[in-house]
């Protein structure tokens, strides 16, 4: 099967002009946990069942309007490598690779999705570029309403809707935004901000690309608590607690080019001068630069390119991407060569 | 930040857990919450699995006859639930309730759903559309207390229009 995606581009939710905070903020994403009533959870459903779940969420999302160019992905027919695929475009997980009847329903523009017999039988998703999660909040739960016309879900007044782990139950929603605080890092406030936010009920964990290290800059933010707190509250709270984050990160930039201009100009024109030219970039060394270049674009030091184009780059330099874009499996080597040849031509184009 | 289990590497993984109102810092890093068990493949992270760690300081109270308690749907049995942190099915809810409570406390501070209803719940249209309101008017107050007159009026239209929807349409309505 060949994935219906295009593979040059990431999702056309990503490329959106103006992403509010997009400094700071990569992207947004809501994901609810639903459950069909009359069966087993899917880590001890039954074959049968897990057929008739994927069936029927199948017909639900036809239904809706708002998945009417969506694709049904099933992923037992999909290579390693489209699978993979699907996981550096943050569409499925390992979870879902791991169930054994499981499926991915995608709209085109990849903002949206269903993940069916995941952990539980679906996890409902949206994501928006930028800190919009109120916005991102309002679009998963009209599509939950839209499929919830037709499927019976599993929910008991007292809590909630049911989930397989009791750590989702209640809303079964986890809301999490992926930010990046080069600033925070290099003013060693990092560490004073993870507390705080890990004592106001928010987890914070590096965030990673290929590899095992976790890229230096980038955090992912969620809520810990599904249960006792109404879906607008915790998506609020993450959104505030957020836009908090980020005027501390631009304060941060703001005292680093007053402080030491000359070094951060340094960084971000070597990063441009290796990204450019370079015939060899490693996973690592690539999002090193790319980072950088973030800030290129908020000192406004680099005009040819935008924040929209380098979080693209961050998708398409992995290597599920890069094995799918030349067509065939690649070795590490062979890797570096075809994310430094991709990284080379993306930024020699000029925005529109 | 260093991690503080092992004292050794940078931490990766932040937060903190709240039980009966002390709260519990975490900061991991990356092979100890491996060894925690709460991070998979794919730097996954499973919270869950913190929760049936916790699960052996419940243990001792439990009298060994709880333990046969069995889901008639599922089958689950309570040394199961304890030993994965997860529940076979929805009726699952009802078997466990009784060990459920006192979990669902320990993870979230409290045990009672104030969220979403399912629309086709009965009254489940209304409800939200309340939920809404409420959120509306605070939305109305924050406005009025920062002088953003505009937003407020706005602000203000939208309940009005949510208020006489209710009223035309009796309860249930779909949005
Ligand atoms: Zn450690
Ligand atoms: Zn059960």
């Amino acid at each position: 099967m060949t994935l219906p995606l295009n593979m040059e581009n990431t999702g056309p939710w990503m490329r959106a002009d103006g992403a509010p905070d997009g400094d700071v903020v990569v992207s947004s994403r809501v994901r609810l946990a639903r459950n069909l009533a009359q069966h087993a959870f899917p880590h001890v459903a039954n074959d049968t069942a897990l057929r008739a779940v994927r069936q029927a969420v199948s017909d639900a999302a036809e239904r809706s309007k708002m998945l009417k160019n969506a694709h049904v992905i099933q992923i037992e027919k999909l290579s390693d490598i489209e699978k993979q695929v699907l996981v550096e475009r943050h569409l499925i997980n390992q979870r879902l690779i791991e169930s054994k009847l499981g499926s991915v329903i995608v709209e085109r523009d990849e903002a949206l999705s269903v993940m069916v017999n995941e952990e539980d039988h679906l996890r409902i998703q949206a994501m928006e570029p930028g800190l919009a999660m109120i916005d991102t909040w309002r679009v998963v739960d009209s599509l939950d309403n839209d499929l919830e016309a037709t499927l019976d879900y599993a929910f008991r007044p007292d809590i909630g809707y049911c989930t397989a782990c009791p750590t989702n139950v209640g809303t079964g929603m986890r809301a999490s935004v992926l930010v990046h605080l080069p600033g925070l890092v290099e003013t060693k406030q990092i560490d004073k901000v993870l507390k705080a936010v890990s004592h106001l009920g928010l987890a914070v964990r590096g965030f990673y690309g290929e590899g095992t290290e976790p890229m230096s800059n980038f955090f992912q933010i969620s809520n810990q608590i599904t249960l006792s707190r109404g879906e607008e509250e915790i998506v609020d709270n993450i959104e505030k607690i957020t836009r908090q984050i980020a005027s501390k990160e631009r304060e941060a930039r703001k005292w680093m080019y007053s402080e030491d201009h000359l070094h951060v100009e340094d960084t971000i024109f070597r990063a441009w001068g290796i990204l450019r030219h370079a015939r060899l970039l490693s996973s690592k060394e690539a999002m090193s630069h790319v980072s950088a270049l973030r800030l290129a674009v908020y000192y406004k030091l680099i005009h040819d390119i935008t924040t929209q184009m380098l979080n693209e780059l961050f998708v398409l330099i992995q290597p599920a991407h890069l094995c799918v874009s030349s067509g065939k499996d690649l070795q590490a080597e062979e890797r570096d060569v075809a994310r430094a040849e991709l990284i080379r031509t993306r930024l020699r184009m000029k925005t529109a | 930040m260093q991690c503080k289990r092992c004292k050794k590497n940078e931490a990766k993984i932040h937060f903190a857990k709240i039980i009966n109102n002390q709260s519990t810092e975490y900061h991991l890093c990356e092979s100890c919450a491996k060894e925690m068990n709460i991070m998979g493949a794919n730097h996954e992270f499973h919270l869950e699995n913190l929760i049936a760690g916790l699960a052996p300081d419940a243990e001792p109270e439990a009298p060994a006859a709880e333990s046969k308690l069995a889901c008639p749907v599922c089958g689950l049995t309570s040394g199961g639930f304890k030993r994965t942190g997860r529940l076979g099915c929805p009726r699952c809810y009802e078997t466990f309730y009784d060990e459920l409570i006192p979990l669902l406390r320990k993870i979230h501070g409290s045990s009672h759903h104030t969220g979403k209803v399912p629309m086709r719940l009965g009254e489940g249209g209304a409800h939200n559309r309340v939920r809404e309101i409420k959120k509306l008017r605070r939305d109305l107050r924050e406005a009025i207390s920062q002088e953003e007159y505009e937003r407020a009026a706005h602000i203000r239209d939208q309940i009005k229009q949510i208020e006489s929807e209710l009223k035309s349409t009796g309860a249930v309505n779909e949005s």
